[in-house]
Parts: C-alpha cells; structure tokens; sequence
C-alpha cells in the first residue's frame, strides 16, 4: 500500500488517494513492523525451547559452552565448525536468546553432524529476514518522522525508496520458510523421524518432472497476476477496475438483458 | 479403537467425494462445454452462472483428501504415490482453471484464460476418473508400501474412465446450464445431454 500510494505521489496522480494510502499504511507498519519484533523474540525462544539446534544453526554458533555472538555476517564453515569473515557483535545472540550477556544456549556441534541442518541456508535465509524485518521498521519510523514533521509527501527520496519497495514481504516471507523448513533437517518430526525415513515410494523423476511444473505453472500464474496487478494499479481507484459486461452476478448485466438476472435470481 | 470411528469417517469421506462429484462435477462440466459455446456472450454467461460456487464445491475435494489423510493415513499412504501424477496434474488443472476465473475478467484478450478453463477443467476431470479407475483396477501393495510403477495407472481402462468422468462431467454441467439459464442457452444446450 505503501509502494502504491508513494508511486501515485511521484507520478503525481490520485494524490488525495496516495496521501491517504501512504498515512494508512505508515501508520500501521509503525505498530506493527515493531510489535513483529517482539513475536519474533518470543518465537525465537519457544523455539530454542525445542529446536534448539535450529536456533544454532540460525545463528551459525557452534560451541555452546561460550556465550553466543550475534553474526552480522559470517560464512559457516560446515566441515571444520567453525565461521570465516565474521563480523559480530559480543554476545549479542547470547542476549536475544537468554535475555542475559552470558546466557548459554546449545551449539551444533553439541550434535553430530549427522543431525545438523544445512547451516548455510539457515543462517542467510535468517539474515536476510532479519534484514527485511529491520529495514521496515527504520522505514516506518522513518516515515512516521516525516509526517510528523510535515514533510511526509515532498520528501521524494523517501517515496521513491518507498514505492520500489512492495516485494520486501514476499522476501521476507520466504526466507522464513526457508529458515524453518531447511532448519529442521534432517528431522521431519524433531528428534523422532528422519525426513530421509519418511518419504513415499515415488520415483525421483516423477518428483523432478512435478517440481518443473510447478516452477513453470506458478512463473506463468504469478507474472500474469503481477503484470494485472500492475495494470490495475495504473488505472487508479477513480473508474471501474474491471471493464465490460462481465463481473459477478449481483451486477446487473447489460449484454444478456433480462435473462441473466433471472438465472441469478433464483441463487442470491 | 472403538468401532464405530472408522465406519463414522468411511461415511464422511463418502460423503465428501459424492458431493465433490456432483457439485464440482458440474461446474467443471462448464468448463469441458465451453468451447461449444456460440459467442463470447455465452462464455460470460455460462461462466458467471458457476462463479459464485465453484471454490465452494472444491472444498470438499480437500475434505475428502484430509480426512482420507487423517482417518486413514495408511491407505493414504498407498493411494498417493500410487496416482502421484494424475494427482498432480488434476491440482496444476485446478490452478489454472481458477485463476481463469479471475483472470478472464481483466484481460484483454480472453481467448488464452478460455483455453486455460477449457484444459484446466477437461485435464481435472480427465485425471480423477484416472485415478478411480486405478482404483478399481486395484493397487499393488507389499509391505504396507505402495509397490507399483509412476505410470501403474495409465491402463486402457483406466484412461477409459478417464475419458466417461469427463462425458459425466459435461453431462452434469449440461444440467446446469438447462436449470440456470434462459432464453438462447437452453434450447442450444438442451440437445447435448442427449449426445452423451
């Protein structure tokens, strides 16, 4: 809504309707990009409850005798255990975990390897949510201040910035599932089941084939739904954003006359 | 476990596909009929007259799938990998034909979402009278574990069957359009039940 409304200010179009998007959507992400963060913590320590090794791996923290740094940026090293290019702040993820600087929680390699998730994935999976989440919130605040200050419609910076930014939640939605999915290998049910034990006799072609199409089936459904989507967004919420005679059945219908609200009439 | 739970969920499920059958069976029939539809009027027509129900009646295909997967998680287990393909592709069918629904409406040339309805709606029919022609054939099983081919399905009576869903459906959907609609549709529709 936000993007919209900031691409409507910019082109200077519907501009009662932009300001109006753009005070709605700011002052709902500025509650509720913040109170995400607080789920977020509270999520995070049901699981380390009982996933811990996710929570490792989301963390890329290896020794859990030692408080746990908070990774910026790091690149797992998967066989030796241990991080390359960290940049970290102390005990950071010691301090969102446990609320405590010095608080432990379990490292991976508290398990064998066997029974770790591929740390790669979780951790930059992890990082880039984080990044999105982060992001909303310095975007909201940032816009609450502009408006505050009255200068939220001709700062264009801001509204150029913001209209670029309508797919951050979609990323950000992914990589969480990337983060919980990735995150509990190789258990499908934790500590019980392996995934490797649980699945079905289907040849891996027909898995293959399948995913193809599936690949294929939603590329065309979403860049169709994107490219209408869009041309929705350029007609504007003055005018009709569908055209012609078709619709849903409580419009009256011009092209078929009398008897189409007749058929309709014995259903509504 | 007490007796009556299974004959209880036997019903449900029963209950669930034969509704399935016949409440999607003709919205699904629209679709196979409408290429034989006169002008794009018609289309509109035939089209709105299913639009309010149509997600409604696929509901009970996911009741049906659920509960089969709840209730009986080991027959559920044989039957999927059993008919993984024609299971897929009756759910890339549905997709497609749902979000013609949607899509039609806005674009400007209909013709590739009526193709998308049309194959959607044929292929989805086309592949649950596969699978229940599977079915009847029977299954291989050994060890509690489906033991058959990706392609065990794909007999001559089962494409067969196949082949009569889809009739059935356009038959149910032929229906339909006799009970909803007036004026030219009947007397065009009226004839097909009868070249079924």
């Amino acid at each position: 809504m936000l993007a919209v409304g900031a691409r409507y200010l910019l082109a200077g179009k519907h501009v009662e309707a932009g300001r109006t998007m753009m005070r709605m959507a700011i002052g709902l992400t500025v509650i509720l990009a913040p109170l995400q963060l607080i789920i977020g913590d509270q999520h995070g320590l049901n699981t380390l409850k009982h996933q811990p090794i996710k929570v490792a791996a989301m963390e890329a923290h290896w020794d859990g005798t030692k408080p746990a740094d908070f990774h910026i940026f790091a690149w797992p090293d998967e066989k030796a255990g241990i991080n390359r290019f960290e940049l970290s702040i102390p005990k950071g993820a010691s301090l969102i975990l446990t609320h405590r600087m010095n608080g432990l929680f379990p490292g991976l390699n508290s398990v064998p390897e066997s029974e770790r998730p591929p740390v790669k994935n979780v951790f930059f999976a992890f990082r880039i949510m984080l990044a999105v989440g982060f992001f909303m919130i310095a975007a909201a605040l940032l816009g609450a201040f502009l408006w505050w200050r009255g200068t939220l419609f001709e700062t264009r910076w801001y509204l150029r910035v913001m209209a670029q930014c309508w797919w951050l939640g979609f990323v950000a939605v992914i990589a969480g599932w990337v983060v919980t999915e990735s995150g509990r290998q190789p258990w499908i049910v934790e500590g019980v089941l392996r995934t490797v034990d649980a699945t079905s006799p289907v040849p891996g072609a027909s898995i293959a084939g399948t995913l193809a199409l599936f690949v294929i089936v939603y590329g065309i459904v979403f860049s169709m739904g994107i490219y209408y989507i869009n041309r929705l967004i350029e007609k504007g919420p003055e005018g009709r954003a569908i055209e012609g005679s078709e619709g849903y059945p409580s419009r009256p219908l011009m092209a078929a006359g009398g008897a189409a609200s007749d058929a309709f009439a014995g259903k509504r | 476990m007490e007796w009556y739970l299974p004959v209880i969920w036997a019903t449900l499920i029963g209950t669930a596909v034969a509704m399935y059958v016949i409440l999607d069976g003709f919205d699904l029939g629209i679709g196979i009929l409408f290429p034989f539809a006169k002008s794009e009027s018609e289309r509109d027509q035939m089209m709105r007259s299913i639009a309010p129900f149509w997600d409604g009646n696929e509901t009970w295909l996911v009741l049906g799938g659920g509960g089969l997967w709840v209730a009986f998680p080991r027959a559920y287990a044989v039957v999927m990998p059993a008919f993984y393909l024609p299971v897929i592709v009756m759910l890339i069918s549905l997709v497609f034909r749902g979000v013609a629904f949607e899509f039609r409406t806005v674009s400007h040339s209909k013709t590739r979402w009526n193709f998308a309805f049309v194959a959607g709606s044929t292929l989805a029919a086309f592949a649950q009278g596969v699978i229940l022609g599977g079915l009847i054939d029977g299954v291989p099983v050994k060890d509690g574990a489906y033991a058959g081919g990706a392609f065990h399905w794909a007999t001559p009576f089962g494409l067969f069957c196949g082949l009569a869903l889809v009739i059935g459906y356009a038959l149910l959907g032929a229906t339909w359009l006799v009970m909803k609609t007036k004026v030219r549709l009947p007397t065009a529709r009226a004839s097909t039940p009868s070249f079924c």
